[in-house]
């Protein structure tokens, strides 16, 4: 079984409002620095008061463009998040899904032209 | 008047000054009767930007209801004026935030809007969601607009029970980042302004996705009966119970202009239609 690392994310960001871009990429960066060394992590939302999408895009969002989606599954697990913000954070993740195969794929279309 | 031939008027006066550098520029108000006091945030930002480029700026001649409400919202202090106590509270005060303030900015919300005693009573989730609307556009100010400042005020009309709240930045537009992106000099203001509120759309291309924060407001303002306008380069686009009114001003205003509209008389509970189960949200 995995270590697991339990991550409360008013302290990653030093309040109880999940607003900002800059502030997710801080906990993106913390989630993968564990993922990284295989270690599971366990995000505890439950002394935020407000999140918004920009920071669930550049946390959450952004681990879909390197890691696969049943590496996350299996790794990350999410604490503590009222329900109408649960929902959002599947919005967040299908989109990111959504955004990373349309990347690739783009990229792969221009390495075929190049 | 937050409207299309108000926003015009604004347009058009960012036109006819950009180009003034070291004056005193004298505004004259004798023909303004009514200026809805939203609208300061678009107003400041350009007084502001024309500051910067070492101007004096005079205002003269308000009608005494135009004077008071803009000494209320404090939109006079910061242009030589005075202000004066707001007794009944409708003003949210007109406030300029470096884009990097985003506590300052979150006080700012608190005490404006969500402590605010003399607005009518919100349910938690109604307030949550008119923070994260509001939240939502500054982010975009800062990602998109890659902007120094945003401009801020608001208005509530308690006999509507409505609230207005403007976001100004003069950063990059709409239009530019997206004729950027799809790599098309031939989409109007609104046609950009229009693309860009698509759920996702982004102009993005890093490492981080997005495309959210517009759709979202809007599904959130079609179930609260609310009202988007959003001023981009010469594109104007608004959205109102699901009805969409795009249209393009003749000349650009350099920057982005967005209003929200909330109706505060909501008590939808904003339930979700199913449960999501943890395997479901990741």
């Amino acid at each position: 079984m995995n270590n697991l690392v339990k991550i409360k994310v008013n302290e990653i960001i030093n309040g109880q409002t999940a607003v900002s871009s800059i502030e997710g990429e801080k906990l993106y960066k913390k989630i993968s620095e564990n993922f990284q060394v295989d270690t599971n992590v366990e995000l505890d939302f439950s002394e935020i008061k407000l999140i918004i999408s920009a920071f669930l895009n550049s946390s959450i969002g952004q681990l879909y463009g390197v890691y696969e989606t049943p590496f996350i599954k299996e790794h990350l697990t999410i604490k503590g998040m009222e329900s109408d913000d649960l929902y959002l954070l599947k919005k967040v993740t299908d989109r990111a899904k959504e955004y990373f195969l349309n990347k690739s794929q783009f990229e792969n279309s221009v390495n075929e032209i190049l | 008047m937050s409207n299309y031939d108000g926003y015009n008027h604004l347009v058009n006066f960012f036109e006819q000054t950009k180009t003034i550098e070291n004056e005193i520029i004298t505004i004259d108000f004798c023909s303004t009767y009514w200026f809805e006091a939203n609208l300061c945030a678009a107003l400041g930002a350009i007084l502001v930007d024309l500051e910067m480029k070492n101007n004096q700026i005079q205002l003269i001649n308000f009608s005494n209801s135009v004077k008071l409400i803009l000494e209320k919202n404090l939109f006079l202090l910061n242009f030589s004026g005075k202000s004066i106590e707001d007794n009944y509270a409708t003003t949210i005060k007109y406030q300029k935030f470096e884009i990097t303030a985003e506590q300052e900015f979150g006080e700012y919300l608190d005490r404006e809007l969500l402590s605010q005693p003399d607005l009518p009573k919100m349910t938690p989730l109604l307030k949550r969601k008119i923070n994260k609307s509001i939240y939502e556009i500054y982010n975009n100010a800062y990602s998109h607009g890659k902007c120094n400042n945003v401009f801020t005020c608001g208005q509530y009309f308690p006999n509507k029970k409505k609230l207005y709240f403007t976001i100004v930045d003069l950063g990059n537009t709409i239009k530019n980042n997206v004729r950027k992106y799809l790599n098309s000099n031939e989409m109007s203001g609104k046609d950009c302004i229009n693309w860009a509120v698509e759920e996702g759309n982004t102009t993005r291309t890093g490492s981080t996705p997005g495309g959210l924060g517009l759709s979202l407001i809007r599904d959130f303002l079609k179930l609260n009966e609310g009202r988007i306008q959003i001023i981009s380069s010469n594109g104007y686009w608004e959205e109102k119970k699901g009805i969409i009114l795009a249209a393009d001003f003749k000349s650009p205003f350099l920057g982005t202009i967005v209003n929200l509209e909330f109706n505060l008389n909501d008590n939808n509970s904003y339930a979700l239609l199913e449960e999501l189960k943890p395997e479901d949200y990741l």
